[in-house]
């Protein structure tokens, strides 16, 4: 994944993010994103899918991609893990330092190492995702045997191991079965458990309980952190569910037209959203404790097309509290409030949103 | 739209009692589907119990929400009630009259007063079709309106449902889900149906449209006295548009009841276990309840239960679920489950 030729002119980040970006805490981060941007090639002209977002991720937390389709979510982590087929796909500039060392700029070989072991990802169709012509054994015990130099013995006992640990009755004998053999909320579970062999210490897991029902969604969810706990690995959890991310995330970026719009601790995101989207979000969500038959407040209109550029704020069309300088000036993220509740935290991270405006809370 | 025809003059309780035969009257609908099993020497067959004994009325201007999770029979419910799934048996009755074993041109007068919106904007409309022709067809078909008077029908229904008519002669391809979804919502309101069967109709929409839909949705209703059957999984969009609300586990409904009744107090133990697995999009909130979590997977409707089919996961069963099946008792607010209510054995 080498970036396109002359696109390192335009990495670094303005000076506003720059200053507030970090979260303040003493460890390195895990993996460290700066200005990625990606594009695809289309029928309708050049796709700015990834219009140059930054985030980092620390040992042991849950960070959550929230947005809608369309939003850049998912292509900021293909990216990242070299996954993004190119041609039509293409990473215009940026960097992705896992463990100090830049993802983007790693050969197919080098990135094969990292795969699987260190980084790994589950998806949200389990189907898809495992091969339907091989045995759970044969998909489980390749990637042991390959990173971790396990015999076939040593690598068949650890996927016993593992199909236990994520809740699979009679692992010896589910060994033996095909995907097609196990339920969605199963075949998930195998996928966590493959995902998680090799001990890696970060795990990316796009939309992991969208296909499933919510009795199975509680259970994965329970799992993942579960684990999470265990073994201290960090999750980079995509997924447009608000309510699976006030259920188990540290730090909340929300993305928009491929940029992120609003970054926060949990609690604060949803106490205090600061940018009209996310506001507009939690407005949209029908809810438990919410008076039945209320209008929900829809955001009006859809998102931009982004094979045109954008000028001004990208959400301005669709925002109640827009200014004349919205459809100018195009805004980074600010400061907008500091972190409530600090202290019980792992990560602090500063209130962040990417607004002209201050959006009453 | 004749709307001052089809204000709301029955939405109380479950209308089973009026004296009036209530708008849509479902009864001990059963869908099975046969299917081989076993090797080729040696085949058995095999029954899938998709729907298996479901009753429900829906009175004029009122929304049944249906939730349940996959595999429960809530969609093939709704296909079986316009026949587009054979009953295997079971009474479906528009306004008293028995709508099952119909041939498709007997049914054709019942298709005006019952329609359909589906799940997949992208699926359920024909891409050849300009969005003109796709809200005009049932114009055509139930002879309604031509020529001019279609053409203004059509303007009139898409400004009805927030698109633009100036997109009249545009194809489904250029627009978005949500857009997609409308079109397929002014199609059904186009023979001013009494009743439309709503599959999902939001589940495959981003949150800010889906709130546009739900909120078009209820707009629709109640300038225009439409009824709703909602199907979703989604329980928290149901219990905002639902008047009344069943749970369906396997082919069954395990509980209904008045949407504020079976929310804010769950008889059955499924439904329990389900309003609490729904995540909660507030952190505080997240963190201090308790969730009921269920063992076990939903189990296979091809296996046939004598007693109660959610016996193996219930956290409360008791040695009569096993061997006894609890039917639905004929109240507003009822449960089929032995302990927490007193059902008739079916």
């Amino acid at each position: 994944m080498t970036p396109a030729p002359g696109s390192q002119a335009h990495s670094s980040m303005t000076a506003t993010e720059n200053a507030t970006d970090a979260p303040r805490q003493g460890s390195q981060p895990l993996l460290q994103v700066s200005n990625l941007k990606v594009s695809f090639k289309t029928d309708e002209g050049q796709v700015q899918a990834v219009r140059g977002i930054s985030f980092d991720v620390r040992e042991g937390e849950t960070v959550a991609i929230v947005g809608e389709s369309g939003s850049g979510k998912s292509v900021t982590n293909l990216a990242m893990m070299g996954l993004i087929p190119q041609p039509p796909g293409r990473v215009d500039s940026g960097t992705a330092l896992f463990q100090g060392r830049d993802l983007l700029k790693m050969s197919d070989r080098e990135l094969q190492t990292i795969r699987g072991r260190h980084v790994s990802m589950i998806f949200q169709d389990p189907m898809t995702a495992l091969n339907p012509l091989m045995t759970i054994e044969q998909q489980m015990t390749e990637m042991t045997r390959l990173h971790l130099s396990l015999t076939k013995k040593e690598a068949a006992a650890r996927a016993v191991d593992m199909l236990g640990l994520v809740g699979i009755t009679s692992p010896e004998k589910r060994l033996r079965d095909y995907p097609h053999q196990f339920s969605g909320g199963m075949r998930q579970r195998v996928m966590i458990a493959m995902a998680l062999s090799c001990e890696p210490e970060l795990l990316i897991a796009d939309e992991p309980t969208t296909a499933l029902d919510v009795t199975i969604q509680a259970q994965i969810m329970d799992l993942l952190a579960d684990l999470q706990e265990r073994k201290g690995t960090a999750i980079v959890l995509i997924t447009h569910d608000l309510g699976v991310v006030a259920g188990v995330a540290d730090r909340v970026l929300v993305m928009y037209a491929g940029r992120i719009v609003e970054k926060a601790n949990v609690n604060d995101l949803f106490a205090s959203p600061r940018h009209p989207y996310t506001l507009g979000l939690l407005g949209s969500l029908p809810r438990f404790d919410t008076d039945r038959h209320e209008k929900l407040l829809a955001i009006p209109g859809g998102p931009p097309d982004m094979s045109e550029p954008i000028l001004g704020c990208s959400f301005s069309p669709r925002c109640d509290f827009v200014q004349p300088v919205c459809h100018r000036e195009d805004p980074t993220l600010q400061l907008k409030a500091e972190p409530t509740g600090a202290a019980n935290l792992p990560v602090v991270q500063p209130h962040l949103a990417a607004c002209h405006v201050e959006v009453p809370t | 739209m004749n709307a001052a025809q089809t204000t709301h003059t029955s939405t109380e309780g479950s209308g089973s009692t009026t004296a009036e035969p209530p708008l849509l009257r479902v009864n001990d609908l059963k869908v099975h589907f046969p299917f081989r099993r076993g090797s080729l020497f040696n085949p058995e067959q095999g029954l899938i119990r998709a729907v298996d004994g479901v009753s429900f009325d829906i009175a004029k201007g009122e929304t049944l929400g249906l939730v349940g999770e996959s595999g429960c029979g809530k969609s093939t419910t709704a296909r079986a009630i316009i026949n587009l799934v054979h009953p295997t048996s079971g009474d479906v009755q528009v306004d008293g009259k028995s709508i099952a074993g119909l041939s498709d041109k007997e049914m054709l007068p019942y298709r005006r007063r019952v329609q359909m919106v589906f799940q997949d904007p992208f699926a359920s409309l024909n891409p050849r079709m300009t969005v003109g022709g796709i809200i005009g067809e049932p114009l055509t078909v139930h002879k309604l309106a031509s020529g001019k008077d279609r053409q203004l029908e059509v303007l009139r229904l898409m400004e009805l449902v927030g698109l633009n008519p100036r997109f009249l002669n545009r194809y489904p391809h250029e627009f978005s889900g949500g857009q997609r979804q409308r079109i397929g919502i002014a199609r059904a309101l186009a023979v001013q149906p009494d009743l439309i069967l709503c599959d999902e109709p939001v589940s495959a929409l981003d949150v800010s449209i889906q709130a546009q839909i739900i909120n078009l949705m209820m707009d629709l209703q109640q300038r225009l006295g439409v009824a709703y059957l909602f199907i979703a999984h989604d329980l928290a969009v149901v219990r905002h548009i639902a008047t009344r609300v069943g749970v369906m586990y396997l082919g069954r409904i395990a509980e209904l009841g008045t949407a504020e009744e079976l929310y804010a107090d769950p008889k059955h133990p499924y439904t329990e276990a389900l309003l609490s697995a729904v995540p909660v999009p507030d952190p505080t909130i997240a963190a201090n309840r308790r969730r009921i979590v269920l063992q076990g997977e939903v189990p296979s409707p091809d296996k046939h239960y004598p007693g109660c089919s959610f016996a193996d996961r219930c956290p409360i069963v008791v040695d009569r679920c096993r061997t006894d099946r609890p039917g639905l008792p004929d109240r507003s607010h009822a449960a089929a489950c032995w302990e927490r209510d007193d059902p008739p054995e079916v």
